[in-house]
């Protein structure tokens, strides 16, 4: 048994021109009206798909790493945490590790750091003794650079030297506390430019 | 029934949709070519399918999203197996399409009027391939944590637009929950809904487009189409039957991949890592991207793009050649276009090959990769032995992994004790050495083969004691070496049996445990004055001299000098270079170590930590807890250490000369010397073993000691190893009848006027003759033993300068040296015997000068 479908109730067969020009300017309203109902809620939502934009890090400032008797007198680098309290979204945790730098003595009573992030990719940077000298290398993408932080090679995937943070040298020499001022830089770029 | 499906067609026209459905993609021959649009369209719904019920177990958040893949991994029954299917397929389902696109390229399938088919084949593509990156995050293990950290990290790179376009990926300035509710929704609403749109949408232009004009099977019998039309039911209807036998080999592919691992026990399945760590100090060292980004790995890695340049093979490449692909069906039309096409494929697909190929052989050769990835595996089955013996902790695997001492440990030492500390264990995975420690080894420590090596005379003054610490001469080392080596053999192993009793080591793995009377006598031995002379130990001993030796090596103990080595019960104010690890309970930020951090060394350096029980051994040890041991918690013992900061704190000195007077006190210089009747009030020496330093090498001081009565006293030598020596001898036996008052006067006079004391310059200067006489006779009597003037002397101290400021400093900075006690010291430490090396000398010259300066009664600050 073949089915013929139910004429709608309001399908009054009009002249051709006059549905064809009324057709047009419906389907125009329609298509308007719909987008505007659709693009309420879509909205709403990329509007809070861009709050990540307005987030600020919270890591940068000087932090407490280490004593400066830690370090060895050789001028050998450590790795140490920085330790500050952490924001994730909706918790806040205090004293978590957000960061981590080599800290080595280059005098007396001086010190520099490093942050450990490579400045290609992001991966963490490791230190090798060897007997041609030490060295920090990468992991992920073999960049190596000297002790001082600048690229061994000129073909290095790492497309600046290894980025240096300011030491607080006046509580240094008072306090032989090593406090760091911590921040983390964009990768893979020439500039070194802070991640805020 | 018939009636049933009737009543459905007329209402949806099911049947007939679905017969077109079926047949029309088949158009010509059957053919294997056709097989593709199914079998991708059956692996899409394997993967709708498996990640609707994975969705049902996974929380993206830090602390739950590895916690519930493990859980699913490891608790739920057939979970692995579903996250294997689920994983498997979905390379799959790449591979197919990829195949696919070659197909069509190679038969030209993508010209007029398909090349929107084409289109949607690429788009599938790429979809694919972002739902393998969002969905490898989603495991929250270190491979995926950090090599989604490098990609992520890659869009820095792009100008103006990189830092928003990471920004909003990561969901704000660094990872964490928001980075996986983003990937989930990404990977589920995006990417796969994507795919299930393009699917329809290629289905719908493939049929408008109608079949290919040129595929492996028409272009053979296009000419007998015609003919084939005839019999299109016959066929279409085989075509449809193979393509669900292309989908069944689909899925034996995937489920022989999925098992591959096995189908039982811990690594069954697709391997999931240790929950990741997002401190970079502990960064995974082994990120690898997956198989089909090995090629881009390997390019984007090569040496012709130095790093400011890198933008190129990572994105512009990559970019150009999407964009070569989706112009091709345009590229065909000109003459030769499509052999070129071809050729095009035919280069970037086997340069992808061999790249990956050269990746993965990179990787095997490389030993620090190898190295770090067996670092890893290990953790991911520590994790695992943890979490089923204690339960995951709401903080997540993580913390469970954290507060491992087992694997955390070395980690912790060496960031925080290697520079100073060696840790020599035979096994050379753990050994940390450097050439250079400045403070003992600490393998074993508080074992009896330690203790053993401490109390070794020849042991205690090496670099594996403490021969590069400021101790090296110091009244330990001159116990150890004038004392305890003094003592029976017997006596000797008690004291070293009970000190390692106290640590109450699990891990003392000695055949032969000493008796328990043996102990008991070497505790007794320890409380007397062996010991506790410097040291607390329980009720004896007095504390702020030595480390309290109550509980050495315990947990308790070690969470103690952990915390601050120099609290009063363990160095004080003489501690060398330790650092206070945790000084504050109330301000954690100020510590170097958490709490947490300092039970852990303290666990790992004691060798206790959790091991699961081997598998025969489950039955027999029933009643033995097969739990972690619960310890207090460390903030209570951190606490105890804290409170009794006060306690044994030296009084502090004003007035002049107060540095001398507290490094008296504080060097040890008071254990042995009293001081009376000297500038300022008198210090009292617990146990005056040797001569009281009072008024030192003035004239009634030296004829005291030239007395016979006085000289066997307690102020002189009443209480040392020389009461019984040849300088006691002769001045009680001998000297008597040897000398006459006035003489024995001019001695004193003489000996007196070499340390030239400011408060007898007077007197020195009216008995100029008186002197003279002394020295004569000095040079007679004492000359045969002590170096005076032309008299050479034989092992006693030297007589020229004899209480002066530089005769003083010498003796002070090395008593053992040729002109002093070379033979006979009698405990004395050296306290500036390495000149050379500062760090290893108890003073410094000007403290030693100091000191000198007010036992001679100098006029002080």
């Amino acid at each position: 048994m073949e089915i013929t479908p139910h004429p709608p109730c309001c399908d009054s067969p009009p002249c051709a021109a006059v549905e064809d020009r009324r057709g047009f300017l419906a389907s125009t309203i329609a298509v308007v009206l719909g987008t505007v109902a659709l693009l309420v809620p879509a909205i709403l939502g990329i509007v809070s798909f861009f709050n990540p934009l307005r987030q600020k890090s919270t890591i940068r400032g000087f932090r407490k790493v280490t004593m400066l008797d830690v370090l060895p007198e050789d001028g050998m680098p450590r790795k140490f945490p920085v330790m500050a309290d952490l924001v994730d979204a909706w918790n806040k945790l205090p004293n978590q590790p957000i960061g981590a730098v080599f800290l080595r003595r280059t005098g007396k009573d001086q010190v520099e750091a490093i942050n450990v992030i490579c400045p290609h990719a992001g991966c963490a940077v490791q230190y090798a003794d060897s007997p041609e000298g030490g060295k920090y290398f990468c992991p992920c993408h073999s960049a190596s650079f000297n002790i001082n932080g600048t690229c061994l090679d000129e073909s290095s995937p790492s497309p600046r030297p290894l980025d240096k943070l300011d030491v607080d040298l006046e509580k240094l020499q008072t306090t032989g506390e090593v406090w760091v001022d911590f921040k983390n830089f964009k990768t893979g770029i020439a500039g070194q430019e802070e991640l805020a | 029934m018939k009636a049933l499906i009737d009543w459905i067609d007329q209402r949806t026209g099911l049947t007939p949709a679905l017969r077109n459905r079926l047949d029309a993609p088949a158009g010509g021959k059957v053919c294997v070519c056709k097989v593709w649009p199914a079998t991708i369209f059956f692996a899409f719904c394997v993967q709708a399918i498996t990640g609707f019920f994975l969705w049902m177990y996974y929380s993206p958040s830090a602390q739950t999203a590895w916690e519930s893949v493990y859980f699913l991994q490891h608790e739920v029954v057939g979970g692995w197996l579903l996250r294997a299917v689920h994983h498997y397929s979905a390379q799959v389902l790449l591979v197919l399409i990829g195949l696919y696109l070659l197909q069509t390229i190679v038969l030209g399938a993508y010209r007029a009027p398909r090349e929107l088919v084409f289109w949607s084949v690429v788009a599938m593509g790429l979809v694919c391939l972002g739902s393998m990156l969002t969905g490898d995050l989603l495991d929250w293990d270190q491979n995926s944590y950090a090599s989604t950290k490098v990609r992520v990290g890659f869009l820095m790179m792009l100008p103006v637009v990189g830092e928003g376009l990471y920004k909003l990926t990561v969901g704000g300035p660094a990872f964490g929950h928001l980075t996986l509710t983003r990937f989930l929704s990404l990977h589920i609403g995006l990417f796969a809904g994507g795919l299930l749109g393009l699917l329809v949408l290629h289905a719908l232009l493939a049929r408008r487009s109608g079949p290919p004009k040129a595929t492996c099977c028409s272009a053979r019998h296009d000419l007998g189409e015609d003919a084939a039309t005839k019999k299109t039911v016959d066929r279409r209807f085989n075509q449809a039957v193979l393509n669900m036998a292309a989908c069944l080999v689909v899925l034996v592919v995937v489920l022989l991949l999925a098992v591959s691992n096995g189908v039982s026990g811990d690594e069954a399945g697709v391997e999931l890592g240790a929950p990741a760590d997002p401190n970079p100090a502990n960064a995974y060292a082994a990120a690898r991207p997956e198989w089909a980004f090995r090629g881009l790995y390997e390019f984007a890695n090569s040496k012709i793009f130095p790093g400011n340049v890198k933008i190129i093979p990572i994105f512009i490449i990559p970019g150009l050649l999407v964009c070569v692909v989706l112009a091709m069906p345009w590229i065909a039309r000109y003459r030769l276009g499509h052999v070129l096409n071809v050729a095009v494929t035919a280069v970037v697909l086997t340069v992808i090959i061999v790249l990956s190929f050269q990746s993965y052989a990179h990787d095997r050769e490389s030993d620090d990769y190898q190295k770090a990835l067996t670092a890893g595996r290990r953790e991911a089955g520590r994790v695992l032995e943890l979490a089923r013996a204690e339960g995951i902790p709401a903080g997540g695997g993580l913390s469970l992994l954290l507060a491992d001492p087992k694997t955390q440990g070395p980690k912790l030492y060496e960031q925080s004790c290697a520079s100073c500390h060696n840790f020599d264990a035979p096994d050379a995975t753990d050994a940390m050495v450097s050439d250079n420690p400045s403070a003992p080894d600490l393998y074993r420590f508080g074992s009896a083969e330690w203790i053993g090596g401490l109390l070794d005379p020849d042991q205690v003054g090496t670099a594996g004691y403490y021969g590069n610490t400021r101790f090296a001469t110091g009244v330990m080392v001159r116990y150890v070496e004038d004392h305890f080596t003094k003592l029976p053999e017997e006596d000797r192993k008690a004291i070293v049996a009970a000190l390692a009793a106290e640590a109450r080591l699990e891990a003392d793995g000695d055949d032969d445990p000493p008796a328990a009377e043996v102990i008991e006598k070497g505790k007794q031995l320890i409380a007397g004055r062996e010991c506790a002379r410097c040291h607390r130990y329980h009720d004896a001993g007095t504390v702020g001299v030595g480390p309290d030796l109550t509980g050495y090596g315990s947990r308790e103990w070690l969470i103690g000098i952990l915390a601050d080595a120099a609290h009063p019960w363990f160095y004080g104010p003489r501690n060398d270079r330790m650092p206070t690890y945790f000084g504050s309970i109330d301000d954690p930020a100020d510590n170097l170590l958490t709490a947490e951090q300092v039970e852990l060394m303290a666990r790992w350096l004691r060798g206790q930590w959790y091991e699961p029980p081997a598998p025969g051994e489950m039955a027999e040890r029933e009643d033995v807890e097969q739990k972690p041991s619960k310890d207090r918690p460390v903030i209570l013992t951190l606490d105890k250490w804290q409170s009794r900061r006060m306690e044994g704190v030296l009084p502090s000195e004003t007035g002049p000369h107060a540095e001398a007077r507290t490094l008296y006190r504080r060097e040890h210089c008071a254990l042995c010397h009293g001081y009376t009747g000297g500038v300022g009030e008198d210090i009292e020496s617990a146990d005056p073993v040797a001569p009281d330093l009072g008024n030192y090498a003035s004239r009634a001081w030296i004829a005291g000691l030239l007395d016979p009565k006085q000289i066997k006293t307690a102020k002189y030598f009443g209480n040392s190893r020389f009461r019984s020596g040849e300088m006691v001898d002769f001045i009680v036996n001998e000297l008597p009848d040897l000398l006459e008052e006035s003489e024995t006067e001019a001695i004193v006079a003489a000996l007196s006027a070499e340390a030239a004391l400011p408060s007898q310059k007077d007197a020195d200067e009216a008995a100029a003759d008186q002197i003279e006489e002394g020295r004569q006779l000095i040079g007679d009597y004492c000359g045969d033993c002590h170096r005076f003037g032309d008299a050479k002397g034989a092992g006693a101290p030297e007589l020229n300068g004899y209480g002066s400021r530089p005769w003083i400093i010498a003796l002070i900075s090395d008593p053992k040296s040729t002109r002093f006690y070379p033979k006979t010291n009698d405990a004395m430490p050296s306290y500036l015997s390495f000149p050379e090396h500062p760090g290893r000398n108890l003073l410094t010259e000007s403290q030693i000068g100091a000191l000198a300066d007010w036992l001679r009664g100098e006029k002080g600050e």
